[in-house]
């Protein structure tokens, strides 16, 4: 089905504005020629870079954002973990890391850990992380570049189209029709500004990133601790037990992120940045009827009772789509509410799409070759 | 107005396409930065003495502690040990027997003989110790 409001209404038009995202892919994940040196790598690349343009010409041709874009993401987000799985099996021999790996500094960074690091960077002036600043897979130092540009280029943009965790959470919320929890009281929304607080501090007084050495449920799909001790198995068990919870169980049974909306701290951080970001999702009050569908299909609780989106909108689209009157609209800071909508929408799609593309495309075109060879 | 935001938002593709592209450059203006250091209470800190023989090499790292404002009682010294060693090391006012070798590490109280619990590893370039103070 198409969305009128959006939609191209024509598959030349789609192609040729889906152009520039060909070239985009192409040259993202290209990594300058070094993916192409055999076969299997060069067929990777092709289908890495002709799955992303389908997805976005879809988006372009039918007019439906969160749809096309979820395909994308959930697919993506899964395919990060079997290529950073089998990476970690070919490096250590194993998905967990021990002793060994943390003392000698050889963690990946992930994004979630900077909320954590702010702090004592601010008062002691050194991050609180076991990883290396600059060498080796997912440095400190460009991880936190790629979280604070993107960051104040999407604002929480970034929970939807470029967290390689987000798709998990948002494929489950998807497996199932219809909710068996209709009603989730959008104010769960404030557990995850409390966590930001908690860890923030938790980790700053101990050192130590609190949150990723005993919380986060993304440490089943990546890589956790060796189970060598009673601390190291409460800690797989805590993480196992969040991840059922908060990652399958609860997101099927509402069919909302509940792990991205109400748990996690790097969520309610880039919540912030929305006030930052030149884009926005907003409700055009002169075409809302008040009618609620989009505070329903909201999966982050980010809309609230007057049908307006909130600080912590990722946005996903999702709502866009489900307008019945195209009252909800990607809007750019700064120009008339209501005009010129479909270019707002596209300028949002290129730079987040592009974040997606680069950010998670080369682990998807690594699991692809993996597959292929 | 509105051309502003207009162009300022076209610009955002190339601006995303560039923290990726001019990456090398961000990490080395990054890590410029003065907080851009892993903090010593994980990193094990910096080297300030080391024990050097024919086939053994021991370095021994500043004592560190854990704390965000002041320094804890808590605190820890670290030995990277590469090679056979036998014999006697100074960490801080205490000194301690220290046998390594390939297959193990023990270190151990020169007054009363007792081992100490210490964390330890073994990786590529031998053991890497942290013995608590």
């Amino acid at each position: 089905m198409k969305n009128k409001l959006y939609s191209t209404g024509s598959i030349w038009k789609s192609i040729l504005l889906t152009l520039p995202m060909l070239f985009i892919s192409m040259l993202m994940l290209s990594r300058g020629g070094a993916v192409l040196t055999s076969q299997a790598e060069s067929l990777a690349y092709l289908i890495t870079v002709l799955f992303y343009c389908s997805m976005f010409f879809m988006m372009l041709y039918k007019g439906a954002t969160d749809k096309w874009r979820a395909i994308a993401f959930i697919v993506s987000a899964v395919l990060f973990s079997v290529s950073f799985m089998h990476n970690l099996v070919d490096l250590r021999g194993s998905v967990t890391y021990s002793d060994e790996e943390t003392m000698m500094c050889e963690i990946p960074f992930c994004h979630i850990v900077t909320t954590m690091v702010l702090i004592p960077a601010a008062i002691k002036q050194t991050i609180i992380f076991p990883g290396s600043i600059m060498s080796g897979f997912a440095s400190i130092s460009s991880m936190l570049i790629i979280v604070f540009g993107s960051s104040v280029i999407l604002g929480r943009g970034f929970c939807s189209w470029g967290c390689f965790y987000g798709g998990w959470d948002d494929g489950f919320s998807r497996t199932a029709r219809k909710p068996f929890i209709k009603a989730v009281n959008s104010a769960y929304r404030w557990f995850a500004f409390a966590m930001l607080i908690v860890m923030a501090l938790w980790s700053a007084a101990t050192i130590m990133p609190q949150y990723c050495n005993w919380l986060c449920p993304f440490k089943l799909v990546t890589e956790r601790d060796a189970i060598v001790d009673i601390e190291s198995l409460m800690k797989n068990i805590v993480m196992f037990s969040l991840f059922v919870a908060l990652v399958v169980v609860l997101p099927v049974l509402t069919k909302k992120r509940i792990q991205c909306a109400t748990f996690c701290p790097m969520g309610a951080f880039e919540s912030l940045f929305n006030k930052l970001s030149l884009f926005q999702v907003k409700n055009n009050e002169s075409k809302c009827i008040g009618c609620g569908k989009c505070q329903k299909a909201c999966p982050l609780l980010a809309i609230g009772k007057d049908n307006k989106p909130l600080i912590n909108c990722a946005k996903c689209g999702k709502c866009v789509d489900e307008c019945p009157t195209g009252a909800m609209q990607f809007h750019i800071k700064g120009t008339p509410m209501g005009s010129k909508i479909t270019t707002a929408r596209l300028l949002f799609l290129y730079p987040a799409y592009t974040l997606m593309v680069t950010l998670i495309g080369g682990s998807v075109l690594e699991a692809i070759r993996l597959g292929l060879s | 107005m509105k051309y502003i935001s207009y162009t300022f938002a076209s610009l955002m593709t190339l601006a995303m396409m560039l923290i990726f592209i001019n990456m090398g450059c961000w990490m080395q203006m990054a890590s410029a930065l003065p907080f851009m250091k892993v903090d010593p209470w994980i990193s094990g800190g910096e080297v300030t003495d080391s024990i050097v023989g024919d086939n053994y090499r021991i370095r021994i790292h500043e004592a560190v502690y854990q704390g965000l404002f002041v320094e804890d009682r808590n605190g820890y010294i670290q030995l990277d040990v590469n090679g056979c060693y036998e014999g006697e090391v100074e960490l801080g006012s205490s000194s301690y027997l220290l046998n390594a070798d390939e297959e193990q590490l023990v270190l151990s109280d020169s007054e009363s003989g007792a081992a100490m619990d210490v964390k330890k590893c073994h990786t590529s370039g031998g053991w890497v110790v942290r013995v608590g103070i």
